[in-house]
């Protein structure tokens, strides 16, 4: 799938970046977006979110991946965060299971705020320091399966799995917007002009998805 | 109040003495009275009612050394001349331990303390002759070299108001203790030492009780109402030791040896008890008393550890007497810790059990023996039947001889005693605690702050509150007296319950940080101050007197003082040397528990504050946040894309 031009995209897809502090979000985000990965362990501050545009078949689906801060406690951003959010991707660190054993956390928050079409995956990411892996593959495929959510484990730091799984969210997405927008045949066009993927359409588009040139 | 008062006073343009520090240094040219020339000469000194004994220097041939000391309390505005001349009036009484009969009077000398304040200034160490009894053929009777330092919120020995207890003693104890020589020590840790001093002694009062009585009466009513006496304690046990570098070093052998010594002589005994009590805290005095004997020498030891950590607590030992009850009952846990602790002062102990034992010993009450010679006994011997019934009740709680303990147990006040006990179980707790910091920290008097030195001082407080009371009542003969008594007994008692946190003398705290920092940086380990040990009471004497500290270490009953002190400096020292000067943790090291703890607390507070500030300012950030998601998301798209618009067609 080619990079298209960032002006020229037919969908805006809203995907958030959750999980516990530390666990590679902001990288992951820095790596699929601009190819980067830092080592500097600063932790994110405040709420901040980057965009890439991929090629699925002939639609161009700008992906606006939104990250912020692991952080527990209730944020007054929490809601706005996910509001119009069409993917997530619910990030742990292999090596610290305790960042894995919070996920049903996560995931609660996640139905809490966000549409429950929303597409998940949970992802299992420093797979680069597999010595030190505390999460067993299977036990979080497992978890995921039965959670109906989908699974990869990447890593930021060399790459692996990254762009695959930015692009597997995106594709269940837009089959999912593709399949939305079949069922409703007036829906033509919800057309939201702003870079607001997420806001909700209209009564009949449960998703915010799409803005059609 | 009449702390307050005083203290108030002092801060005024004429500077007011609180307390003077008196130390016998020696005698020379005294008369021999016992065989070969020789005496056993000891002296007694006195200001007002309070009174003190040094140890007794045996076979001194005309010239002992003591060394010990002892400070006083001053009633107020001494520098003014509104005080009555006998309130300000040092005796100087220097007698000759007879071992049957009387003591044999050597000679006596007065001094003007307010003169001497006046003319001298601080300090004056200076030889005074010693004369006959008034109306007697004066003869040479040779001089004593005495060190008197006034000094403002000292608190020693003094505070204990041994002279109430003063007691005539039970001729039979006398006996004993003339034979065993130091035996009296070791009985009298506390509690039974002041309950032997109660018992009706055989001695003769020439004088009438009564006048003494009035004028005890009168004191007592100053002390019991002033609280005075408690606050003073604690601080001049850090004081002292300053003052008195030249007196004696002593050296943890020279302790251990005399430890020793007492070791053999039924210090056991004693220290027993003292053990008993610390452990039974809670219960009441008379099950302390029982316990006393029963328990095996091994607590005794273990108590000595828990003085020491009383110490600590206290920061200074000198009160031992007084404060060790108390104390030692909380410490208890401690001072097996204790034992087992550092190498570096071996000597503490041993001195710290000296410090009992020669404490005990000053409590007992003796007979004052000197037969008719002088008015000067007078005082001493006014110990009545009935004083000594109150006494006891007010001494319930130190009663230190095992032999008269058990009666003496059951005689004192009911409320006396639960009165008390409430007090120190209150505290107790909470030296405990202290010490129990300052175990873990190993940190020990040097770090007594102003605040650590408050637990430590509302022990001594009670205590003190319990001994004024008692004293008070030893004075006054009446039964009628005695419920009046009681009532203020259980105010005193009650007052230092309250303890810490409402401190009643709001002046003495504030005075006392002062007067901590001193003794608490004092570079000096090696040379005590004058604080040491209390020396062991010469004989029982109607007037109880109180024991001195000894400066010097040679005097064979006394000098434990100066070598608690001194180990307790060592220790200090080897605390410093733990941290480098250089190193972060060395302004620490010379905090108190109390002050570390504060300073945590302070910490902590300032940490949440930030902490809260902290939220408040993410809170700010996240609305922000969440008006620009609603409103211009693109701002926040990161930065290395600036320029694109994201999302926006």
């Amino acid at each position: 799938m080619g990079n298209g031009t960032e002006e020229d995209y037919n969908f805006v897809f809203k995907v958030v970046l959750i999980g516990e502090s530390g666990v590679g979000k902001t990288n992951l985000l820095s790596r699929f977006t601009r190819n980067e990965f830092s080592h500097d362990s600063r932790t994110t501050i405040g709420v901040e979110f980057s965009t890439r545009t991929v090629m699925l078949g002939t639609a161009a689906i700008k992906a606006q991946i939104w990250d912020t801060a692991g952080l527990e406690r209730y944020r007054a951003i929490t809601s706005a965060y996910y509001r119009g959010a069409v993917g997530a991707l619910l990030v742990f660190d292999l090596t610290k299971h305790q960042t894995y054993s919070v996920v049903e956390r996560w995931l609660k928050e996640l139905y809490d705020h966000a549409e429950a079409t929303i597409v998940v995956m949970l992802v299992g990411n420093k797979s680069d320091l597999s010595r030190a892996r505390e999460v067993p593959t299977e036990e979080a495929r497992m978890f995921a399966e039965n959670n109906g959510l989908l699974f990869l484990e990447t890593s930021a730091l060399d790459s692996t799995n990254v762009e695959l799984a930015f692009e597997t969210v995106l594709k269940e997405i837009f089959a999912k917007v593709s399949k939305q927008r079949q069922n409703s045949a007036r829906t033509n066009a919800i057309s939201l002009g702003s870079a607001q993927a997420g806001q909700e359409a209209g009564p009949g588009e449960k998703r915010a998805c799409c803005i059609s040139l | 109040m009449s702390l307050a008062a005083s203290a108030g006073r002092g801060s005024g343009a004429v500077w007011s003495p609180t307390h003077v520090q008196v130390t016998v240094m020696q005698a020379r040219g005294l008369r021999a009275k016992g065989p070969g020339g020789t005496s056993d000469a000891y002296a007694v000194i006195q200001v007002g009612k309070e009174k003190y004994a040094t140890s007794v220097s045996e076979r001194s041939l005309g010239a002992p050394v003591w060394r010990e000391e002892a400070t006083f309390e001053l009633p107020p505005l001494l520098s003014s001349g509104a005080v009555p001349a006998d309130a300000a009036t040092l005796q100087l009484t220097v007698l000759h331990r007879a071992l049957l009969g009387l003591d044999k009077f050597l000679g006596r000398a007065e001094v003007d303390l307010r003169e001497l304040h006046r003319d001298q200034g601080r300090r004056k160490t200076q030889w005074y002759t010693l004369k006959s009894k008034p109306g007697k053929k004066d003869k040479e009777r040779g001089e004593i070299e005495v060190d008197i330092q006034f000094m403002r919120h000292n608190m020693t020995a003094s505070m204990f108001d041994l002279s109430m207890k003063d007691k005539s003693r039970n001729p039979f104890g006398k006996l004993k203790d003339k034979i065993k020589g130091r035996h009296k020590d070791s009985p009298s840790d506390t509690v039974s030492a002041i309950v032997s001093a109660t018992a009706p002694s055989g001695d003769s009062d020439d004088e009438s009780p009564s006048k003494d009585k009035k004028k005890k009466s009168k004191i007592k009513s100053l002390f019991s109402k002033s609280n005075l006496q408690k606050t003073p304690l604690s601080q001049s046990m850090s004081v002292l030791p300053t003052s008195k570098s030249d007196k004696v070093l002593l050296r943890p052998g020279d302790f251990q040896s005399r430890w020793d010594d007492d070791d053999d002589k039924d210090e056991s005994s004693s220290s027993l008890d003292v053990t008993s009590h610390k452990r039974t805290a809670s219960t009441d005095l008379k099950q302390l008393n029982q316990v006393n004997f029963t328990l095996p020498r091994k607590e005794g030891l273990s108590f000595l550890g828990g003085l020491r950590s009383k110490n600590d607590v206290l920061s200074r030992s000198n009160v031992c007497i007084n404060g060790s009850h108390v104390y030692l009952e909380q410490s208890e846990a401690k001072s097996e810790t204790k034992d087992s602790s550092p190498s570096s002062s071996p000597s503490p102990q041993g001195f710290r059990k000296k410090h009992l034992f020669s404490s005990t010993e000053n409590l007992a009450v003796r007979s004052w023996k000197e037969p008719g010679e002088g008015g000067e006994t007078s005082s001493d011997r006014q110990l009545s039947s009935s004083s000594t019934s109150d006494s006891a009740k007010s001494m319930s709680l130190p009663s230190y001889r095992p032999l008269v303990s058990g009666d003496i147990k059951e005689n004192t006040a009911p409320g006396n005693a639960e009165a008390a006990k409430e007090a120190k179980e209150s505290k107790k707790q909470e030296n405990k605690k202290t010490s129990l910091l300052s175990l873990v920290t190993g940190k020990k008097d040097v770090a007594k702050g102003s605040e650590g030195e408050r637990p430590s001082v509302s022990p001594g407080k009670e205590k003190e509150g319990g001994l004024a009371g008692a004293s008070p009542r030893d004075g006054g003969p009446g039964p009628v007296e005695e419920s009046v008594r009681g009532s203020e007994k259980d105010t005193s008692a009650v007052v230092p319950g309250r303890g810490n946190s409402l401190n009643p003398f709001e002046d003495v705290q504030i005075t006392e940080p002062e007067a901590d920092p001193e003794s608490k940086f004092e570079p000096k380990p090696p040379v005590p101050s004058g604080r040491t040990p209390q020396t062991r009471a010469v004989k029982p004497r109607l007037h109880p007197v109180k024991p001195m500290n000894t400066t010097a270490t040679k005097i064979a009953t006394s000098s434990f003082g100066t070598a608690t002190i001194i180990s307790e400096n060592m220790i200090n020292e080897a605390i410093m040397k733990k941290y480098n000067p250089s190193d972060p943790a060395f302004a620490y090291a010379q905090l108190t528990h109390d002050e570390l703890i504060q300073l945590v607390l302070k910490q902590k507070e300032t940490i949440s504050q930030k902490e809260f500030q902290v939220r408040e300012l993410e809170d700010y950030i996240d609305n922000l946040l969440v008006r620009v998601m609603e409103e211009t998301p693109n701002i926040l798209r990161i930065p290395a894309q600036v320029g694109k618009k994201a999302g926006k067609m």
